[in-house]
Formats: C-alpha cells, structure tokens, sequence
C-alpha cells in the first residue's frame, strides 16, 4: 500500500573547515531515518532548519546519493537501478522547491516548461502537447494563455502553482515538496495548500511535504516524522502527535507554536539553546543537551525506536519498556504528561 | 532556436535603449558590408602596383592617398577589412564556442573533471599572446588560417573561464534540480537550461574580444606574423608605412584609423550588452 518507503537512511557530507584546506569535517545531515508514504496520503516531515529534512527529500528523489540505507518506490529499491532505468523512473515522482523565483527557467516560456517534460517522456506528441500544457494550466488555476509569457511576468504564488503544473506533466505518484508554501504569504499559502490538496484527491498523487511550519503540516498532512538532528524522534498521525506528543522534543515544538486560544495552558516545557552542529552531534540521544528530562543514560546510550501505540513511533529512552534505568524511572513518575497511549 | 533568440531579445532591447552601442551597431555592419562589398565599391586593385602615381596625398582621385608602390590605400583599406574582420570575428566565434563548452563542462560537472579542465586553461592563458602568435607561426607558417588557429587558442582559456563562473551559479538553481528529478539528461539540462543563461555574459565579451583580436592580428601582421605580402591587413599596411611616417603619414594614418573604427564600434556594443545586463540599470530604464 505504500508508495515510498525509506530504510535507514544515511546521508554525511564531508566537508573542510579553517584555512589552508582546513580539517576534513564531516555533515551528519541524515543519520538513519525510516518512514513510509502511503499512496495518496500526504506525509510531513518536521523539524527545524538544519534537521535534515530537506537531505530526506533529495535523497529520496536521488538528486543526492545515500550513503546507506533503502529508498523503495512501489517496491523498486532506487539503488539498484542503472542510470537508464532511474531516468524513466523519474516521472513517477517529482519535486516542488521552496522558492518559486529560482524553480523556473527565466529564459523558457510557460507552455515550452511544461511541454518539455512531456515530449522528453514521450507522454504525448503533436498538438496534444499544448493541449496537454492548457488543461494543466487550468487545473492549477492559471489561464491557458499564461503559456506564452515567461516566468518574470509571474507572482510568487503564481510561480509556484507553474511549479505544481510543471510537477503534475508526468502524472506522477508521489511529489517531494520541500517547504513548498514558505515563502508564500498567509494568504496566498491558504490557496497553495488548497489546490494541492484538491490535486492530491482528485489525482491521488502522494506528497512528502517538508515543513518546519507545524500548523500548515496539521492542516495538510495526514501523518508526520518529527526530525531532530538527522534523525527521526517521532511519528505517527498528525492528531494524535500534536495534541499528545510522545517526544519531549515534538512537546516542546508544540509549545513552541503560537495556540489560538488566550485561556489555553502555559507551555510544560520551552526549548533553550541552539540546535547542534550536525558536524559534532551529541553523544547519546542528540536532543539530551535540550531536553529538561535527560538522564546519564540519555548522554551515552542512543535509544531505540519503540512503538508504544499501533502507528506512533518515538525514539525516547523514556518511552523504551526495556529500560530498567532507576534515574529514567523517577523522570517517568515525574512527568506522566508524557505517556498519553491512545 | 530557442538560445539565439533570447540573446536577440536581450540585445535588442539593449540597443534600442542605448543611443552609443546603436551606433557601434551601425558602424560595424556597415564596416562589414564595405567589407564583404570590396570588390565592388573598391576603385582600383588592391595588389596591381603602379610606380607612375607612388606615395600620393590624400586627394580626390585616391582618397585614402598611394602607397609605395602606387596601390590605392582606401581600396586596400577596403580589402584589409576582409582580413581584419574575418580573423576578428571568426577566432572570437570559434576560442567562444570551445572555450564555454569547455567552461560549462567543467563548471557542470565540477568533481575531477573541472580542474583537469581548468588547469590546462591555466597553461594556455600563461603564454602571453605574441608568444603563442609566434609559436604557433613559426610551426605552421605565416597564413590567415594560423593567425585565426593562433588567435584562436588565446581566446579559448579566456571563454572558458567567463563560461565557467556564471554555470556555478546557474547550476545550484532549482530549475536545474528540477530537470534532473524530471529525468533529463545532462547534455539537454546543459543545452536549454545551462546555456542561455549563461550566454549574455559570454556574449559580453566576445564583443568586447573581438575588437581584442582585431588589434592582435593587426599586431602580428605589423610583426610581419600573419597574412603575408601583397595581401593586404591594416596591420601589414601601417607597418609599410610607418618606414616613410614623415613623408607619408597617410600611409599608417588610415589603416591606423580604420583599426580604431573596428575597434570603437565593438567597445561601444559590449558596453551596451553589458548595461543590459546589469539588472539595476536594466530597471531603472524600464522605469524611464
């Protein structure tokens, strides 16, 4: 039923630091992420700049080449195919960038982006093309003659629906939006949002939509990873992680995240400090350096994966029923807040 | 297709605007019209010698004044141009072609590939130009074709590098990650993606080169380097005459001045393209 699933992903960038050629130095941008994407299901991934996310996605669409790990697309692991094989692949899943100013060819009209795609796949010749390009253009909301103009006569929000147009030419089944509607306004990511979820109904087109903003990935998404530091921390569907977050890190996000309603209860706890290097990650579990419940155990010991709940996943040692840390069982006592399963 | 008009767009719109590179414009194609028409508007014969009327002053009769040998000098001003021009524009278009393609391929695919690539543009561009004029003469023999060959290989570092330094840049786009996620191959993304956006800034210089490679082949054919006698050069035409400058100054004063034409005009046009690209003044006179 899933249409991506990603295994362990790995992804390290090296890298020099300092004069003269510096000391090599090595990113850990994605350091073992697995998640799935249901068919047609809109999927977020979360988590502040610099968490990886946007590395998920590339890696994922194989714009940048994993170190380790499996990227599947409908059961067809990525890494095993010979360049010929992933070109043709490539229709069936697509990207849309955060900035629509830089997304298009400045020097190509409307019609000659979107009809490029479809004759190099061969989705259609002659005059079908161009017809193909108006019937696009008007699902996305542009008029058809927004064809023969280029991309500066264009607003930003109006870029970015050429941008879900031009991702849409090759009928693919998955779409990667990497931070799609961020450098929209409000009330122009309102509209955005809506036609991609109009087009992931009527479609049936999955989305891996990056965000570091939580309320548009709850009015969106269906479910979500929260990403700390290359790593996942938490999962699960995207009521149920916001309302009862299981992760201390994914709590104190939420706290983080302005609540529409003056009576509602103060924040448990609020995040101090900047977010790591990824270049020298924590020891341990990577958000203990912020986390008000870090124990000994938390510095040395990474925590496992555990599902406490059917479809909900955490990376906390609090959360592990293996653990028999007498430290982490006070924490647990103290905090019950925590441990809402349901 | 697609390439050549866009760069007709953007230079279009650059002289429209600009009263100067309007009239570099018109000074070089009708340089080049009385150039390729030579033949027909000359008055006499570049090459036939005519002791009788030797080292005359400017007059009616010939305008540009006589030679030593009693040749016409505006007709072989006229046919000099044919020399001039073509070895000009042709080792611009050919060290402009090799030279971004081998610019855009080392900037593309960056890893090991851009300095092999740049380091031997690094060799070429470290012989001064007189020196590998010289050598590649001295090799092949004084000809129009080796003077081009030669003028030709100090170009290609210098296109290479002006290519190389705007695909950088144009390849982090996204538009050039989303033709990779749509499965394009690299020769499509560089051909109508890398390439047009680069080619203004290309297109720059070699305006502004080939009024570089007119002075150079000038250089060699006063050197004694390039097309060789009775054809006439400006270059070779100003050095004939420079042996009687007192006497006869017309004899350099004209080729001299029809060197500082080419060259004027094909300044006056790459500064018009470059305002035209600079997109603050590009603004502010679609304001105005």
């Amino acid at each position: 039923m899933s249409i991506l699933t990603v295994t362990n992903l790995v992804k390290h960038f090296h890298t020099r630091v300092g004069a003269f050629g510096g000391k090599p130095v090595t990113i850990r941008a994605v350091d073992g992420v697995s998640f799935h994407v249901d068919a047609g299901e809109a999927f977020g991934v979360v988590g502040e700049s610099g968490c990886g996310k946007s590395t998920v996605g590339r890696a994922v669409l194989h714009l940048i080449e994993p170190d380790e790990g499996m990227i599947e697309l409908d059961g067809t692991d990525l890494a095993d195919l010979r360049p010929s094989e992933m070109r043709a692949l490539r229709p069936r899943m697509q990207m849309i960038f955060q900035d629509p100013y830089s997304s298009l060819n400045p020097k190509q009209t409307i019609g000659a982006a979107l009809s490029e795609p479809i004759r190099v796949h061969g989705k259609a010749s002659g005059d079908a093309v161009m017809q193909k390009v108006k019937t696009l253009l008007e699902e996305v909301g542009l008029p058809a003659a927004a064809a023969d103009r280029y991309p500066h006569e264009f607003s930003g929000g109006q870029r970015q629906r050429i941008a879900i147009a031009r991702a849409l030419t090759l009928d693919p089944d998955l779409i990667v939006a990497d931070e799609a509607v961020s450098a929209l306004d409000v009330s122009i990511q309102a509209q955005v949002l809506k036609l991609m979820k109009e087009l992931m109904e009527r479609r049936g087109v999955a989305f891996l939509f990056i965000s570091h903003d939580l309320g548009v990935v709850r009015t969106f998404c269906k479910r979500l990873a929260v990403m700390y530091l290359g790593r996942v921390v938490e999962s699960g569907p995207v009521g149920t992680v916001f309302d009862k977050p299981l992760h201390p890190y994914t709590h104190s996000l939420r706290a983080a995240s302005p609540i529409p309603d003056p009576s509602a209860r103060k924040a448990l706890a609020r995040l101090s400090g900047e977010i790591p290097s990824a270049a020298s990650p924590p020891s341990g579990c990577h958000f203990h350096t912020r986390c008000p419940y870090a124990t000994e155990l938390c510095r040395t010991q990474t925590p496992k994966t555990v599902e406490p709940v059917s479809g909900r996943t955490v990376a906390c040692h609090l959360h592990d029923p293996d653990q028999t840390d007498a430290m982490l069982a006070t924490k647990q006592n103290a905090i019950q807040e925590l441990f809402f399963y349901d | 297709m697609s390439i050549l008009s866009s760069a007709t767009v953007t230079m279009t719109r650059a002289f429209r605007r600009n009263i100067p590179s309007g009239l570099g414009i018109i000074l070089f194609v009708t340089l080049c019209l009385l150039a390729l028409l030579a033949p027909i508007i000359a008055p006499y014969d570049p090459i036939e010698q005519s002791i009788l009327s030797r080292m005359k002053p400017p007059s009616g009769e010939h305008l540009f004044g006589t030679d030593t040998f009693g040749r016409d000098m505006f007709t072989r001003a006229l046919y000099g141009a044919r020399v001039s021009l073509t070895v000009g524009v042709v080792s611009v278009l050919l060290g402009m072609t090799i030279g971004s393609v081998l610019g855009v391929v080392a900037g593309y695919y960056g890893r090991w590939v851009d300095p092999l690539i740049m380091r031997a543009m690094d060799v070429l561009l470290s012989f001064p130009t007189l020196i590998t004029g010289i050598i590649i003469v001295a090799l092949l023999g004084p000809s129009l074709t080796n003077v081009i060959i030669a003028i030709t290989f100090t170009l290609i570092p210098k296109f290479a590098r002006i290519a190389r330094a705007p695909t950088l840049a144009v390849k982090e786009r996204a538009y050039v990650e989303a033709c990779r996620a749509m499965g394009f191959s690299d020769i499509r993304i560089i051909v109508f993606h890398i390439i047009p956006n680069i080619l203004t800034e290309v297109l720059v210089m070699a305006s502004l080169w080939t009024a570089n490679a007119i002075m150079i082949e000038a250089g060699f054919a006063f050197l004694g380097l390039g097309v060789r006698a009775p054809t006439p050069t400006w270059g070779g035409m100003i050095r004939e005459g420079f042996e009687h400058i007192f006497q006869a100054p017309w004899m350099s004063i004209f080729p001299g001045l029809c060197i500082l034409l080419a060259v004027l005009s094909l300044n006056l046009i790459g500064d018009g393209l470059r305002d035209a690209l600079d997109p603050r003044l590009k603004q502010a006179k679609d304001m105005g």
